[in-house]
């Protein structure tokens, strides 16, 4: 039985891309058949996360006008076979997903892979409300800062009463909370919402923390999902996660500030 | 600074239905005529809404009605429950037609339950009666509800309680962190909010036109 995960938030900029692309590289490298679709049309950002941008041909619109059909626009990742690449059109805009034509395609992706990775763009709009529509699960990407959190807040309203699964009446859509660039230090200091806080407003179960790290921003730059670095701590949360969501318990790490890894930073270890 | 030329604002009033079930013109106008000599004083200038339903065709000009209305000192506002014949006369004369109040059918207000969180930008009514939320309500959440609200996880959105303009309407909360508190159109910021009801157990009612929090009794 195949899955459909949005990765979801609102807000822009709080790492829906960079977490799409490490889940959907996650869950591939434990041998899962895996596409990740990027949904964000008019603002193609996957494929260079991915660093697949020079082997786009055909994208998701295209499949949708029937210019093309689904195995010319698939990617296929050179690192990991079981992963596919849906890409973005970048000279279109939003209005040219349609609710039916974004349902075939699903329905097609369904037959042949495991996991189906929609990465949302950010915003309440028709983009994202597509993204999320067909979802069984979402992972709500969040900052530990108040504006982050209210948008998360607002999504998690639109995935209970604009989802398929809401408007049938089905088994709600199963929500993850993601918070991305967690910094302990700055949590101690007052600037930032803890961990404690945002789980309290939000109410919905945590999947992962990935603490701030370097490693991602260079990550994106040379297109390799971060979760490919086991070395940074970003790739090994991100590592965590994907068990998580594959029914694995694991404790949630870097939650406390890990002097080593200050200092490794300082080093540019 | 920037003022609006115009401003929009909710406000409910009541006013009178007048029921038309005579045959013609002339039996409207004599019956009226004694109705309203009974107290001039009271039916001077009264807007009312017009309830033709119980007409019978061959229907009366629409026109002829309004100006026996009118004549007779009252100022028809609306049409209610109208014919598709009175909608199209109703157009023409510049009267707004206005759909019969489905409220009024209610016999019996259920309580609505909510057991769900209630999302930023989620809006929750309570059609004629009370409402109660046994999960939080986040920031820019809002409920509303005929009657009174209780909410049972932290409280952090807005609660519009008698929103029909009942003023024994009261909100009751768990945890008080709300943005907005309003009974019956008067509302209390969370900018004035006395710190000492602050994320603690509290009732919030409406006494002489003020709203007033006071600190509800919790088991230890």
């Amino acid at each position: 039985m195949s899955k459909i995960i949005v990765v979801t938030s609102g807000k822009g900029g709080v790492g829906k891309t960079t977490t799409s692309a490490s889940i959907a590289m996650g869950l591939a490298q434990k041998g899962h058949k895996t596409v990740v679709i990027d949904f964000d049309i008019g603002l193609r950002n996957l494929d260079l996360v991915m660093g697949c941008e020079r082997r786009v041909v055909y994208d998701f619109v295209n499949v949708i006008n029937g210019e093309a059909n689904l195995n010319q626009a698939l990617i296929k990742d050179k690192r990991c076979d079981a992963l596919y690449i849906l890409p973005a059109s970048q000279t279109r805009d939003k209005d040219a997903l349609t609710r039916e034509g974004v349902g075939q395609i699903l329905e097609q992706l369904k037959q042949r892979f495991d996991f189906i990775i929609c990465d949302s763009p950010a915003g309440i709009e028709h983009g994202a409300m597509m993204a999320l529509y067909y979802a069984d699960e979402a992972i709500v990407t969040t900052n530990p800062e108040v504006s982050s959190v209210r948008d998360s807040d607002r999504i998690l309203g639109m995935l209970q009463s604009r989802s398929l699964r809401a408007e049938r009446e089905l088994e709600p859509v199963k929500e993850h909370l993601l918070l991305c660039r967690y910094a302990p230090s700055r949590v101690d200091s007052g600037d930032m919402l803890s961990l404690d806080d945002v789980a309290e407003i939000l109410a919905i179960p945590m999947i992962g923390l990935i603490p701030e790290c370097g490693s991602v921003l260079k990550a994106s730059n040379s297109g390799n999902p971060v979760i490919l670095d086991q070395q940074s701590s970003a790739g090994q949360a991100y590592d965590d996660t994907v068990a998580r969501l594959l029914g694995e318990q694991r404790p949630m790490r870097f939650v406390t500030e890990d002097k080593k890894g200050w200092l490794q930073k300082l080093f540019g270890g | 600074m920037h003022t609006p030329a115009i401003e929009f604002k909710g406000g409910s009033f009541t006013l009178s239905i007048l029921k038309l079930v005579g045959q013609t013109v002339d039996q409207l106008e004599q019956q009226l005529k004694q109705h309203v000599q009974k107290a001039p004083k009271l039916f001077s200038q009264m807007p009312v809404i017009l309830d033709l339903s119980g007409l019978q065709p061959p229907l009366m000009p629409l026109e002829q009605i309004l100006t026996t209305v009118r004549g007779n000192d009252l100022k028809p506002m609306a049409l209610i429950d109208a014919c598709e014949g009175y909608q199209q006369q109703a157009q023409e004369n510049a009267l707004p037609c206005l759909r019969p109040n489905r409220r009024a059918n209610i016999q019996h207000s259920p309580l609505k339950v909510i057991d769900r969180p209630v999302r930023s930008g989620q809006q929750i009514y309570a059609q004629g009666g009370d409402l109660v939320v046994l999960a939080p309500v986040s920031n820019g959440a809002e409920l509303v509800a005929d009657g009174s609200i209780h909410v049972y996880g932290a409280m952090r959105g807005r609660a519009f309680a008698g929103a029909t303009g009942n003023t024994d309407a009261r909100i009751f909360c768990h945890d008080l962190q709300a943005e907005l508190v309003a009974i019956a159109g008067h509302y209390h910021l969370s900018e004035h909010q006395d710190p000492t009801h602050w994320q603690k157990p509290t009732m919030i009612q409406l006494e002489h036109g003020r709203i007033l929090h006071s600190a509800l009794p919790c088991p230890q």
